[in-house]
């Protein structure tokens, strides 16, 4: 039976991957919570037990003002995607000429430059904005963005939706009609998908963000950094368990969200 | 509420190429014209300009001598029905009906009212709170006619609304389609590339070949007095051949590889005759001689291909009857049903 061979094989590899994954996700959270000698890790006294919510409330002490600043940011940037990138996707949708095609790529662009190098890009072009985290949310929508369009975009061009949307404008429908009756409920999933997907980006950030962040406007992955070159395991365990603890329920609602795309409407279309 | 619809020498090209090319058409109030030709004709470019989904790079359209040519499609009160049909996914068959009605803010007793009877007309009515997924194919079809009529139309536009459908339901669904359509009452434009839908379906057929309009008439005047070659092969392929009328007592008659022809009228002079299967019979004792070259069994009939001076020509033998490659025998001509082309055919040779 070499179907069933290739799929036990499948299923090795399939469990390899996910144990090589989820491995040092799974020492991070375990050593934020258990004491560090018994994995192995550290020789450091083990207080966690000593605090009324062990390592976490220490590292919110430390960084809470980071783990705040980022998760302004990454809403700016998730409201920046909607305000700017949503009209992108509309009006790149329906269009097939070369210009549309240029302007596809020019979004995906920024993903093929190194992070260092738009840092650099965007100190050197507006200086003045550093000290206030706009060259910053820049940066961060920098890279959400081509995620945000490109997610919206297939949205908006699948599920035969131009032909919907002709359809409802032979119906009488004006353009803001089709746009609010048909348009943004059938393609919700795709922009709900980019809005998650721009959030785990710029919530994820860190080399423009290390670069371009002042004291003031430093974020939390910067501080996760500082964690681990400047503190002991378990307080960098706690810090990156509250990482994922945010970042996880936003990759849940991404899958939830694309599921519920295809059991909402079915094959028809 | 139904338009008259004028179509003025309206061209469409894509990139250089020619779509649509000065067409002139005119639907007449409450009738429906059929629109067919082969596939890149031209036909869904001409439903699509009609609809205003498409601006025509010239010419002009009239609904009831009102130039609606540069007004967008939501505001030409046009019906339309996709060949995918197009429905909204996330609403109900309910919703879908009453969309045209929602958006003009036609509330309450009339908007109910119109539902009703739309979902009647179109046996909806067990399914008016199901979504589009949940319905069949040919319930699909139905709940887009339905949307296109709710709001009275001044002109429905089809385009192709039987081709999706399995042969077999399209029998069913053509029927329940064009009895809801005539109680209607409005200008219908219905664009297939099936002829016998054609001919069946239209008061008038339209016939576009390359963008161009090749011949616009009754079915019986396109199937039965073609104006070229090709419309003529579109309708019911024949052998066309050439052949000169000379005058027999007050008529003419024409020598020809199927034997001596008695012509229902014309002048003395060349002529081009198209002899399709349906002229042409196996029965009697009379006829041209002929070799037969194949046939193909089709149950309720078999098709007896042979050769002839002019080319291979098709007999229709009744089901009864087993003929073989290589036989030889008598095909007797019916002069009433010949087709004499006029001399003066563009696409002449054809």
């Amino acid at each position: 039976m070499p179907d069933r061979r290739a799929s036990l094989v499948s299923g090795a590899l399939l469990a390899l991957l996910l144990a090589v994954v989820a491995a040092p996700l799974a020492v991070v959270v375990a050593g934020s919570v258990v004491d560090p000698r018994l994995l192995g890790l550290s020789s450091e006294t083990w207080i966690g037990a000593s605090r009324p919510a062990g390592w976490f409330s220490y590292v919110l002490e430390l960084y809470g003002r980071q783990l705040g600043r980022s998760a302004v940011l990454a809403s700016i940037t998730v409201a920046l995607c909607f305000a700017l990138g949503f009209p992108a996707a509309y009006g790149l949708a329906a269009r097939r000429g070369r210009l549309a095609a240029s302007l596809r790529i020019a979004f995906d662009a920024p993903l093929a430059v190194p992070g260092l190098a738009v840092a650099i890009g965007l100190l050197l072009a507006y200086p003045g904005g550093r000290a206030s985290g706009i060259t910053l949310a820049a940066g961060h929508l920098l890279y959400a963005l081509p995620f945000f369009v490109r997610a919206a975009g297939n949205a908006l061009s699948s599920g035969g939706l131009p032909e919907l949307e002709e359809a409802a404008a032979a119906a009488g429908a004006s353009r803001w009609q089709r746009l609010r009756r048909i348009v943004l409920p059938v393609a919700r999933p795709g922009i709900l998908a980019g809005g998650l997907m721009a959030f785990t980006i710029s919530w994820g950030e860190f080399n423009v963000s290390f670069l371009l962040a002042t004291p003031t406007t430093q974020t939390y992955p910067s501080a996760l950094y500082l964690t681990y070159t400047t503190n002991s395991f378990p307080v960098a365990a706690a810090a990156t368990t509250l990482f994922l603890a945010a970042a996880l329920p936003a990759l849940w609602l991404l899958q939830h969200v694309a599921a519920g795309e295809a059991a909402q409407f079915g094959e028809a279309a | 509420m139904s338009a008259r619809v004028e179509i003025r020498g309206l061209s469409k090209s894509f990139g250089g190429r020619r779509a649509v090319s000065n067409v002139n058409l005119t639907l007449e109030p409450g009738t429906t014209t059929t629109l067919v030709g082969a596939s890149g004709s031209g036909k869904t470019t001409l439903l699509r300009c009609l609809a205003g989904l498409l601006a025509p790079d010239s010419g002009a359209i009239l609904f009831d001598g009102r130039d609606v040519t540069g007004l967008p499609a939501e505001r030409r009160g046009v019906g339309l029905v996709f060949q995918s049909y197009a429905l909204f996914p996330h609403l109900s068959v309910e919703e879908n009906l009453s969309f045209g009605l929602d958006v003009r803010k036609t509330g309450g007793a009339e908007r109910r009212r119109r539902v009703d009877e739309l979902a009647a007309a179109l046996g909806l009515k067990a399914l008016l709170a199901r979504r589009p997924s949940e319905i069949s194919g040919g319930e699909r079809q139905r709940v887009a006619l339905g949307r296109a009529l709710a709001y009275r139309p001044v002109l429905l536009l089809l385009d192709e609304p039987l081709a999706a459908l399995d042969p077999n339901l399209a029998e069913s669904v053509r029927d329940a389609l064009f009895r809801a359509i005539a109680l209607e009452q409005t200008t219908v434009l219905f664009v297939t590339h099936d002829r016998s839908d054609a001919l069946r379906l239209g008061d008038r057929v339209a016939l576009l070949k390359n963008g161009a309009l090749e011949q616009f008439g009754t079915p019986r005047e396109l199937y039965r007095h073609p104006k070229t070659a090709y419309a003529a092969n579109f309708f019911g392929a024949g052998l066309v051949c050439e052949a000169v009328a000379v005058r027999a007592g007050d008529r003419c008659r024409a020598e020809t590889p199927l034997g001596p022809v008695e012509l229902p009228s014309g002048e003395p002079g060349p002529v081009r005759l198209v002899f399709r299967p349906e002229a042409l019979s196996l029965s009697g004792a009379e006829g041209a001689i002929v070799a037969v070259r194949r046939v193909t069994y089709e149950g309720d009939r078999s098709r007896v291909y042979f050769e002839t001076p002019a080319g291979e020509a098709v007999v229709d033998c009744p089901p009864g009857r087993e003929i073989r490659a290589g036989e030889r025998l008598r095909v007797a001509v019916d002069p009433g049903l010949v087709i004499m082309l006029p001399a003066s055919d563009p696409s002449s040779g054809g």
